[in-house]
């Protein structure tokens, strides 16, 4: 173990470029098993994940990378981060599963989980921008069909 | 929400039942995969007993309640869901016997009736099953139960039929039908004590429990792959009577909970099944439950949360939660219940266990949506 910091490059899909730590970096499985791999030349690329998400990440890797930080502040920092746009919620679940970050993956789903929770069909529509594509007879039929849950 | 398969099943397998129905009214590819997609069935199926847990109430023995509830707060998620005839029930007026991986058996009839029917249903497919009686039975029956067991992944209803015993007619003749195996009910023995009061919930790895009233050194079990029954030592100086013993599944652990003293109600723990020497007691002074709680006598339901456990004031509608570690009751605001029994939500159709050529039933028509 060489005790000085490596650093990574990572390249997004558009080409903006972020220098990142390695220890920080592997909190990505993906990127881990290509460091592990060998397969780390001087560049890695992200072709998934754009630059704006990717600052994110970035934001999220770092803050759970600090050393001595709180349990309480981490806590503070996670309900803050997931509160986004739909749209970046959703691109960073697609981000977080392209790298692997389990962690990070489970807890945006769960903040989907939770904006879902308690919400009617129509509220869920309007929360993620669903278009309903039921005909009026199938909506009608399927209200019918689960009505007892709309009691 | 162009999310991939797997991580849309990830959300809407962790949200609660209510949730799951609302969504699946919000559009079609969200209703094809809460509806016909098998991972999704398999992904639900292995969160549900932590995610909520469930329990099924039942009002006078006839009216069903479902209740999820939220182990942060020991609080219902919802309000009590009514399982009506007109949506998850194949009629009114139904005796709830058993349940067992989201499937229940209900029983229609009075059981020393002459003629009364047994149904398995998925009360959240609306789907049901009508298990064949023999015919032209003339045979009144002691007691049913429902039970699965892992090692075979099949399930079984057992039920004690009337035969002489010393000379007279007691529930002693135990049949067995394996669900969409054969519909036959098979006669496997009988029980070494005739049963009189029903089976207990306790079912433990595929092992169907019950007591006798009138001996409290034993319990018996009906084992559901072998189909034996054995006897296993009760705790040692129970007194009688023994209607106030009751037999509990806890942490798949068999429970016996004696509530026969004035100041204090025991959990015995059988903490390794077979082995009398296991039995271990939790003891709950009478005196520390607090004043809008007490009651006599407490049924354990189940185990939730941290070790705590779910129970049932007897012969009343209070649901509180015991935290053994603090000694201390919670209260549980669920209303309607008189009898609770720990019941696991699944979607998984009743064609998984009685095949596909058998035919189920659907409370109401199934609609198809392209």
């Amino acid at each position: 173990m060489s005790s000085s910091t490596k650093f990574l490059t990572l390249k997004t899909c558009d080409d903006k470029k972020f220098v990142l730590d390695e220890a920080i970096a592997v909190r990505s499985q993906t990127i881990k098993n290509m460091v592990e791999d060998d397969c780390v030349s001087n560049v890695i690329p992200l072709p998934n994940v754009d630059s704006k998400t990717m600052t994110k990440v970035i934001e999220y890797w770092k803050k759970h990378s600090e050393e001595g930080i709180s349990k309480d502040m981490l806590m503070d920092f996670d309900k803050a981060f997931v509160k986004v746009h739909h749209s970046i919620l959703h691109a960073l679940i697609l981000a977080a599963n392209f790298l692997n970050d389990k962690e990070m993956l489970d807890m945006m789903c769960q903040e989907v989980v939770d904006r879902i929770k308690g919400k009617t069909p129509e509220e869920i529509r309007k929360e993620f921008d669903i278009k309903n594509d039921f005909t009026p007879e199938e909506e009608e039929e399927i209200r019918k069909e689960n009505a007892w849950a709309f009691e | 929400m162009d999310l991939s398969r797997e991580i849309m099943l990830e959300i809407l397998s962790r949200l609660s039942i209510k949730s799951i129905f609302y969504c699946k009214t919000v559009c079609k590819l969200w209703y094809s995969l809460l509806t016909s997609d098998p991972l999704f069935v398999d992904m639900y199926h292995k969160r549900s007993s932590s995610n909520f847990p469930s329990l099924l109430l039942s009002v006078n023995g006839f009216k069903h309640f479902f209740v999820e509830l939220k182990a942060i707060n020991s609080q219902p998620l919802t309000r009590t869901i009514a399982l009506s005839p007109m949506f998850h029930l194949p009629s009114p007026g139904m005796i709830l016997i058993g349940s067992c991986n989201g499937f229940v058996c209900f029983l229609k009839g009075w059981n020393y009736g002459l003629v009364h029917s047994l149904y398995i249903s998925n009360p959240l497919l609306s789907e049901y099953y009508k298990v064949k009686m023999p015919k032209r039975e003339k045979k009144i029956c002691g007691a049913y139960a429902f039970c699965f067991s892992e090692a075979s992944g099949q399930y079984k209803v057992l039920r004690l039929g009337y035969g002489k015993f010393d000379g007279r007619l007691k529930a002693t003749e135990l049949e067995v039908c394996t669900l969409g195996v054969d519909e036959k009910w098979r006669y496997v023995g009988e029980v070494p004590e005739p049963l009189w009061r029903s089976f207990s919930n306790a079912n433990i790895n595929g092992f169907v429990h019950w007591m006798n009233s009138e001996k409290n050194d034993s319990i018996y079990s009906f084992n559901s792959l072998t189909e034996e029954v054995k006897s296993l030592l009760a705790p040692r100086g129970l007194r009688p009577p023994s209607y106030n013993l009751t037999l509990a599944e806890l942490g798949n652990c068999l429970c016996l909970c004696d509530s026969n003293n004035s100041e204090y109600i025991d959990i015995w723990w059988m903490k390794e099944y077979g082995i009398a020497e296991s039995w271990t007691k939790t003891r709950i002074l009478k005196d520390t439950i607090q004043p809008n709680i007490r009651s006599d006598r407490f049924i354990p339901i189940s185990t939730w949360k941290d070790g705590e456990i779910l129970m049932q004031q007897d012969r009343g509608m209070q649901v509180v939660s015991y935290n053994p570690k603090e000694k201390k009751f919670t209260k549980v605001k669920v209303y309607f219940g008189y009898a609770a029994t720990r019941y696991i939500p699944s979607f998984y159709s009743l064609k998984t266990v009685i095949g596909e050529s058998s035919h189920v039933s659907y409370t109401h028509p199934k609609i198809d949506i392209v």
